[in-house]
């Protein structure tokens, strides 16, 4: 077993390569079927390590992002099972079933991340504030509610409307399908 | 199907608050409609778009502050906004988690580490490898003089190896221990871990189970915790399928030799040298806010909180029925408690060092103490008596802590008649930050890869 990847050859650098510059599309996806974040970054971390074993499997010129991603689904159907994380999970036959949803144009993703950074700045300060601390620090509405003193409902009410402003926002610069 | 309800359990599912039969009816939704598919799919991708948008607003923000700034401290960030020093930390550690992948993978390619040293007690090396706690380990020997070590490797088994002990670490799935004894706790990723000793092997197929070598008999001993693990026997070319809790065999030069230690209790426990009693399930935590217990408290862990309001605090119990050991011949008793990831909260809001307490339960009226009871009604520390304390660093997702004295096995004697409760609490609190303060977990019986509360005699005879 030690053996398998002692040597690294041009191709597996350049499929880390590109993980690297893909890594947060890889993330986004893993999001969409596992929406704790610090489970998804670990599915990640994960996915890295299948896929520098796996290089080779990869064909110059076709999707990266469609290939990193099914590797990544596998990775995230088996770190639910073995965390007996039943409560979040999607059955398996589902997510087979949302995999034609899925989006895997690199250009596509980058586009809606950078609207949506300009849609997070035309929000309230405490939306924002609460936005980031749900979404970048990662805290679930409990435990903002711990946080800055609201009541978690409050939280959570406070979230969907910022959410529902921020599909708008998207919906306005013509990314329809969200 | 509901719009609206279809809503509610997005919202649960992005909050991790689906029960298990809301997850099936999320799942039958999705299964019967193309729409619901639609919307779920575009509910999901928003939630990842989001994370990473914040992400790398963040990152650009770092990038933004004045070098005088990040020199004069979070103090200056603070003042800005309550979250900014949170999210500068994160925004530097989601830049960082690829950057350490490759760092790790091109060591992989060098020197192959095959492990990480997750934790040791009280630890003393003579060692080639290098012995501190997070080290990364290459195929080498550990040489374990005292104390207890546990060695995670990349395969996710997990090695706690016990002093004196020499472990020769050979793959991600196989290690040989040539003396001492160890306790191997394999998830389903690592089926098929091979441990060796000088007078046979064990292949692992999802388990728990101990293995001490004795030199002095030239004889290993293997005995199942839980699941299954075959036994080979070089010498005959034998093959021993052992299944189930309290299963062993004892491997020698000439022989294979199949022991039930459940139907052999009187007996074999009397020669054997550690006696392991566990919780048989009987395990529960409770926390104060009380109508949230349904969705904090969890059958996977015991959950271990204190901060200084108290109004978020967890605590757990455990109960042990130890009638069956012989505790006038017991001349040790300890508890083990198996440390496993927590992502309730953030651990740099605790203490460096986080001190625990075990107390025994003395208050009758609480005996019949059950899982998913409320603060009032499960057992407290005031319910007990101390009987000893453990420190954990904040540094530590993993590891075996417990305690070993006096108190604790004086207190077994006096109530040896009944299942003897213990109460696990957090002594220290947490320190002043943003963010909430981690939450300990520690595995229950339930748990799918770590032990649970285990107590563990030395009997005076072998």
């Amino acid at each position: 077993m030690s053996n398998d990847h002692t040597h690294l050859d041009d191709h597996t650098l350049q499929v880390q390569t590109l993980f690297v510059q893909h890594q947060q599309a890889v993330l986004a996806f893993v999001l969409s079927l596992e929406p704790g974040i610090h489970e998804a970054e670990e599915i990640v971390q994960e996915t890295f390590v299948a896929v520098s074993r796996k290089a080779s499997t990869w064909t110059a010129g076709t999707n990266f992002l469609a290939w990193a991603c099914a590797i990544a689904r596998f990775r995230t159907l088996s770190l639910q099972r073995d965390r007996g994380r039943r409560n979040c999970r999607l059955a398996e036959d589902v997510v087979e079933l949302l995999a034609e949803h899925a989006e895997e144009d690199f250009s596509v993703f980058q586009r809606r991340v950078s609207t949506l950074r300009g849609c997070m700045k035309e929000l309230a300060p405490k939306a924002h504030e609460l936005i980031n601390l749900r979404y970048h620090a990662g805290l679930l509405p409990e435990q903002i509610a711990d946080e800055i003193g609201w009541t978690a409902n409050a939280v959570r009410v406070a979230l969907t409307r910022a959410r529902a402003r921020l599909r708008e926002c998207l919906g306005r610069s013509g990314e329809k399908a969200l | 199907m509901s719009d609206e309800r279809l809503h509610q359990l997005i919202d649960a599912w992005r909050d991790d608050e689906l029960s298990g039969e809301q997850a099936e009816e999320l799942n039958q939704i999705l299964r019967n409609s193309e729409e619901a598919r639609r919307t779920f799919s575009a509910e999901t991708q928003l939630h990842g778009l989001l994370h990473c948008a914040a992400a790398e607003d963040a990152i650009e923000r770092v990038a933004d502050i004045p070098a005088e700034t990040l020199q004069s401290g979070s103090r200056a960030l603070r003042v800005n906004s309550r979250s900014a020093w949170l999210l500068l930390v994160s925004g530097i550690a989601a830049g960082l988690v690829v950057a350490v992948g490759i760092l790790w993978w091109n060591r992989a390619s060098l020197s192959a580490p095959v492990a990480t040293l997750a934790s040791s007690e009280n630890a003393a090396w003579e060692s080639e490898l290098p012995t501190m706690p997070g080290s990364e380990l290459s195929p080498g020997l550990l040489s374990l003089r005292t104390g207890v070590a546990t060695i995670r490797f990349h395969s996710g088994a997990e090695v706690v190896v016990e002093a004196p002990a020499q472990l020769e670490l050979v793959s991600p799935m196989r290690a040989k221990l040539f003396s001492g004894a160890a306790v191997i706790d394999v998830p389903d990723s690592a089926i098929g871990f091979v441990i060796e000793t000088p007078d046979g092997y064990a292949i692992d197929y999802g388990t728990r189970f101990a293995v001490r070598v004795d030199q002095e008999e030239k004889q290993s001993n293997f005995e199942i915790i839980e699941g299954e693990i075959a036994v080979h026997h070089p010498g005959s070319g034998d093959e021993v399928r052992l299944s189930g809790q309290g299963k062993g065999a004892t491997v020698s030069q000439h022989a294979v030799v199949v022991v039930d230690l459940e139907r052999q209790a009187d007996t074999a426990r009397r020669s054997e040298y550690v006696i392991r009693v566990g919780t048989n399930g009987r395990t529960g935590s409770a926390m104060r806010r009380d109508e949230k217990r349904h969705k904090f408290i969890e059958r996977e862990y015991l959950s271990v909180k204190h901060t200084n309001s108290g109004k978020w605090d967890h605590r757990s119990f455990f109960a042990f029925d130890v009638s069956a050991v012989d505790l006038d011949q017991v001349e040790s008793a300890r508890l083990r408690l198996n440390l496993v990831p927590s992502t309730r909260g953030l651990a740099s809001r605790l203490p460096k060092i986080n001190r625990f307490g075990i107390y025994g339960l003395t208050n009758r009226e609480k005996d019949g103490w059950k899982f998913g009871g409320s603060w009032d009604e499960s057992p407290a520390p005031a319910d007990g008596v101390l009987l000893g304390t453990f420190e954990v660093p904040r540094s530590m997702q993993r590891g075996t802590f417990g305690i070993e004295n006096k108190e604790l096995l004086d207190f077994l004697r006096a109530n040896r008649d009944r299942p003897v409760t213990l109460i696990l609490v957090r002594e220290t609190t947490q320190i002043e930050g943003v963010g909430a303060g981690l939450t300990h977990l520690f595995a229950s019986d339930s748990h799918p890869e770590s032990v649970g509360p285990m107590l563990e005699f030395t009997t005076k005879s072998k």
